[in-house]
């Protein structure tokens, strides 16, 4: 198989994986746990004392 | 109302940068990226005859026993990588634009280049294919042990994290890390781990002074040299591999060759 095969065979079980964690929302998916990580750093800079 | 945070030098463009890795790329091309690395790892191995490459298989040993392998293994992956994009120059030039930053901040975090990005990353699953992890198992590890943290020790908090600072990476030991005057004596930086300090105080690399009034100045020595766009900063290191390619090629260059 040529790179961009392997590459778009790989793409396809993502794809569904993707679909999946759109429509289930819990502490384990990464799509939204990602900006409450963000979120909570925020909070951390905003309210302890800077550098 | 503006805390401070947001007025950070620099801080839209590293906004921009986590979009653009954790959702364009992190959240739909990494699971392709590594799953093709897996693919072409295996018929490497298949060239030279090895068809079994799983050499300890994890899934029959005890949660507890599978979190400290993965965590010490992908804390040591991570450290010796980043080691090696300071070591070796053409690593570099992809890897300097992180920390060519003069303050860091919580977005900062995802400021790096797209070819150490893709190509890095995807390659520190092929340990854990000979401790038989699936790609969406090393995602789900990755993103869990490795991920989060670093948001946190790239925190813009003056804190005294005091024995903490021994065990985990800090915001106040990474801040040494980003540090553009390095301490004495050290040739590349210090605090390369990006979880615990394990593999610092192995090889030597850990460095956090008992004064804070030594806080230093942050960025590298060619700051200057390094865009302010995003794409700006995706062209730079291909621009500086030519221009070193042409400077290895011009006439003066083969003329002092030859004479040697």
């Amino acid at each position: 198989m040529s790179l961009v095969e392997v590459f778009s065979s790989s793409y396809e079980p993502y794809k569904v994986y993707f679909k999946y964690m759109l429509h289930h929302r819990a502490w384990d998916n990464p799509l939204y746990v990602i900006p409450a990580i963000c979120l909570l750093t925020f909070l951390l800079e905003v309210f302890l004392p800077k550098k | 109302m503006n805390y401070g945070v947001t007025s950070r030098k620099g801080f839209y463009l590293d906004l921009f940068y986590v979009i653009f890795f954790d959702y364009l790329i992190l959240l739909i091309g990494f699971y392709a990226f590594t799953s093709t690395v897996e693919y072409f790892f295996k018929e490497l191995l298949g060239v030279f005859g090895i068809t079994k490459y799983i050499l300890w298989d994890m899934q029959d040993v005890s949660f507890l026993i599978q979190f400290l392998v993965v965590f010490l293994l992908l804390d040591l992956l991570q450290f010796f990588g980043h080691f090696l994009f300071y070591r070796i120059d053409l690593l570099w030039k992809f890897h300097k634009i992180h920390p060519a930053q003069e303050e860091l901040g919580f977005a900062f975090t995802r400021h790096f280049h797209w070819a150490e990005y893709l190509t890095f990353k995807p390659l520190l699953y092929l340990p854990f294919m000979t401790l038989n992890f699936s790609v969406s198992e090393f995602i789900a590890i990755y993103l869990w042990v490795g991920y989060g943290f670093t948001f946190f020790s790239h925190c813009n908090v003056r804190v005294p994290w005091k024995w903490m600072n021994y065990l985990l990476i800090t915001p106040e030991t990474h801040y040494w890390h980003h540090a553009k005057n390095r301490p004495e004596g050290r040739r590349y930086a210090v605090n390369f781990a990006s979880t615990t300090t394990i593999w610092d105080h192995l090889f030597g690399l850990f460095y956090l002074p008992q004064e804070d009034t030594l806080s230093p100045d942050l960025g590298i020595d060619d700051q200057k040299n390094i865009p302010h766009t995003f794409i700006g900063q995706m062209i730079h290191p291909f621009k500086e591999l030519f221009d070193t390619q042409k400077k290895k090629h011009s006439p003066q260059s083969v003329k002092k060759l030859k004479k040697k």
